[in-house]
């Protein structure tokens, strides 16, 4: 039984383990990318829903783009 | 740790203070309502503040700078890719359907949208783990304080220390830290209820961020910056040379290589907790608007960005001065504290590392009363009661958690395992707590049955797997819960999925206003939404 898991656990880590450094921050740029453009893809009325008024800075699409710039400084430098 | 008369005055003043700004919330409380929410009042910057602060307790300052001196920078991710992303989901999904649901906790929503036997299980799973961990929380307070407050050799000129240094030696006994706490955080968790917590968080955030970013600017400066830093600990030897690298590679004997942090903490671990932790989804469900909902919880992430420099760059600068002094990693900080800072300063940092050890406990606190009384005592035992009685169980239990946890903190340290039991619990229940809260937000098909499959199936492979690395070591890490975590949300994805289709669907009328997008697209939703808006 062991056998079978310790195969199956080095296989699993040799096809990860495959995937060059630079690909993996590649990809978790562009998924931290696609979270903040999500938002664009809501209707407005919902990003301002119960919004006192629809000034450009109540607007958390662009709140959301700063949170995610914000997290991509620390993955584009170390 | 020495601290000067000048840093004792600094940490009463912030205690005291604290205090009577807590308790002075209680005239806002008339209700349940205002006990458990707020009233529905909280302002966007008070519900990210407090979330923030929730979030980060005195213990993160300890282990996770122990951690970044014995890893580096990776532990960094549990605050940057493990908060940020589930931030944003949490901010334009969770909160605002939570919100509109109406409901005071997950088990509530859950019990609404599938059933009332997943709202008891939920229920009972998160209310024993809140009410046990706050066990662990006053006796690991207990701990901290025991090791960094001596008895002051100048207080009264010196007679109280003459008077108990034959009876408790140097320190004070650890029972005095945790009956002090206790007592001051129940006085005003139980008094004020949310508002109450929520507010003391504001202020307890803002003498976190000054007493961490005093640290960092003395640590930094001496090190000579950031290029200074990663010099000096480069300098140490080749085993050093990931410890700026945030992801790390597959087979990196730390527990966190970059399968790990990606499968385990970004896509279960920390959405289960930004999106389904009673603890940090209450707040949000008592904003005063929708809009104050998300626009609070995306303030949060932009605060997190920079908990990491607070907590784990400490870490670095203590491995870059005092790498061969410091023999035990979880002393980093401290020893940061006793060499670099000025009486003062001390005291500063002192209160900032009692404010993020205070928000963390009311917290729980407040979402254990919350839980119990809601989930539990009025919805299994005695239901049709006044809303004053709900809200003198709500104090109740706040004081009777109060003395439990006293009490119970002792035990931890008898059963040395309590405290990795806790911490395995929240690891088995996280990964089916998300498919569940994911499947009930997200996908109308979802149904009670599913839900109660996918839950056992995800906690008989947490179970499952903990057992099997226990006596096969399945795993190549020694402590690998974000693995656990992931394949116990992939089981409770897969039945929950299969069940749910081969099962009957949930009418609309049952799950009308409880699923995302039906919430958003629903007129009549919409229209109520608008009229309670207009007043």
């Amino acid at each position: 039984m062991s056998e079978l898991w310790n195969t199956l656990g080095n296989n699993l880590i040799a096809v990860l383990g495959a995937f060059p450094h630079w690909l993996v921050k590649a990809l978790v740029l562009l998924g931290f990318a696609g979270l903040a453009l999500a938002g664009f893809f809501l209707p407005k009325s919902y990003i301002f829903q119960d919004a006192t008024d629809r000034k450009p800075w109540r607007d958390l699409r662009y709140w959301a783009l700063v949170v995610i710039a914000l997290e991509m400084i620390p993955y584009l430098f170390f | 740790m020495a601290l000067a008369g000048i840093d004792f005055f600094i940490i009463i003043l912030y205690f005291v203070g604290v205090v009577i700004l807590g308790t002075y919330f209680t005239r806002y409380v008339k209700s349940s309502g205002d006990f458990f929410l707020a009233g529905k009042m909280l302002p966007w910057w008070a519900i990210g503040m407090s979330l923030v602060v929730s979030d980060i307790g005195a213990l993160d300052f300890i282990a996770v700078s122990g951690q970044g001196f014995k890893y580096g920078i990776v532990v960094a991710n549990f605050d940057w890719i493990g908060c940020l992303p589930p931030i944003i989901l949490a901010a334009f999904i969770s909160a605002p359907t939570l919100w509109r649901a109406g409901v005071y906790t997950i088990p509530e929503y859950m019990g609404l949208r599938y059933n009332n036997l997943v709202r008891a299980i939920q229920g009972l799973l998160w209310g024993l783990f809140l009410t046990a961990n706050l066990g662990v929380m006053f006796w690991a307070t207990g701990l901290m304080l025991n090791e960094f407050v001596p008895i002051p050799d100048t207080l009264l000129g010196g007679t109280v220390k003459a008077v108990l240094e034959p009876v408790w030696g140097e320190h004070w006994p650890i029972m005095v830290h945790i009956i002090l706490i206790g007592v001051a955080v129940g006085i005003y968790t139980g008094s004020g209820g949310l508002s109450a917590v929520v507010m003391t968080d504001v202020v307890q955030l803002v003498v976190m961020f000054v007493g961490g970013i005093a640290v960092i600017a003395v640590g930094l400066y001496q090190v000579g910056g950031i290029s200074g830093l990663k010099e000096a600990i480069y300098a140490l030897g080749p085993e050093y040379s990931h410890h700026f690298d945030l992801l790390l590679p597959v087979d990196h004997p730390s527990p966190y290589p970059w399968p790990a942090i990606i499968f385990g903490l970004a896509f279960v671990l920390a959405p289960a907790y930004w999106l389904g932790n009673q603890a940090i989804i209450q707040r949000t469900l008592g904003a005063q608007s929708e809009w104050d909902a998300k626009a609070g919880t995306l303030f949060a992430g932009f605060l997190h960005a920079l908990i990491p420099i607070l907590i784990a760059f400490p870490g670095l600068i203590g491995l870059a001065l005092y790498a061969h002094e410091v023999q035990n990693s979880d002393l980093a900080f401290p020893y940061l504290i006793h060499k670099l800072l000025p009486a003062g300063m001390t005291g500063l940092v002192f209160a900032a590392f009692m404010a993020a050890l205070m928000s963390s406990v009311d917290s729980v606190l407040n979402s254990a009363a919350t839980l119990w009384t809601r989930d539990i005592y009025q919805q299994f035992l005695f239901r049709r009661k006044s809303d004053r009685h709900y809200l003198t169980v709500g104090r109740i239990l706040t004081a009777l958690f109060v003395l439990g946890g006293i009490f119970a903190a002792p035990v931890v340290n008898y059963f040395e395992s309590i405290y990795q039991a806790i911490q395995n619990f929240l690891t088995f229940i996280q990964g089916p707590n998300l498919a569940l809260l994911l499947f009930g937000l997200l996908w109308k098909r979802a149904n009670g049955k599913g839900a109660l499959a996918g839950l056992f199936a995800g906690l008989t492979t947490s179970i499952g797997l903990f057992t099997l690395q226990r006596f096969y070591h399945l795993f190549t890490q020694d402590d690998p819960f974000l693995y656990i975590a992931w394949w116990s949300f992939v089981a409770s994805v897969a039945v929950t999925v299969s069940v749910s289709l081969l099962t009957k669907p949930p009418s609309p009328d049952k799950i009308r206003g409880l699923v995302f997008r039906l919430a958003r697209e629903d007129r009549e939703v919409q229209a109520a939404l608008e009229k309670r808006a207009e007043g």
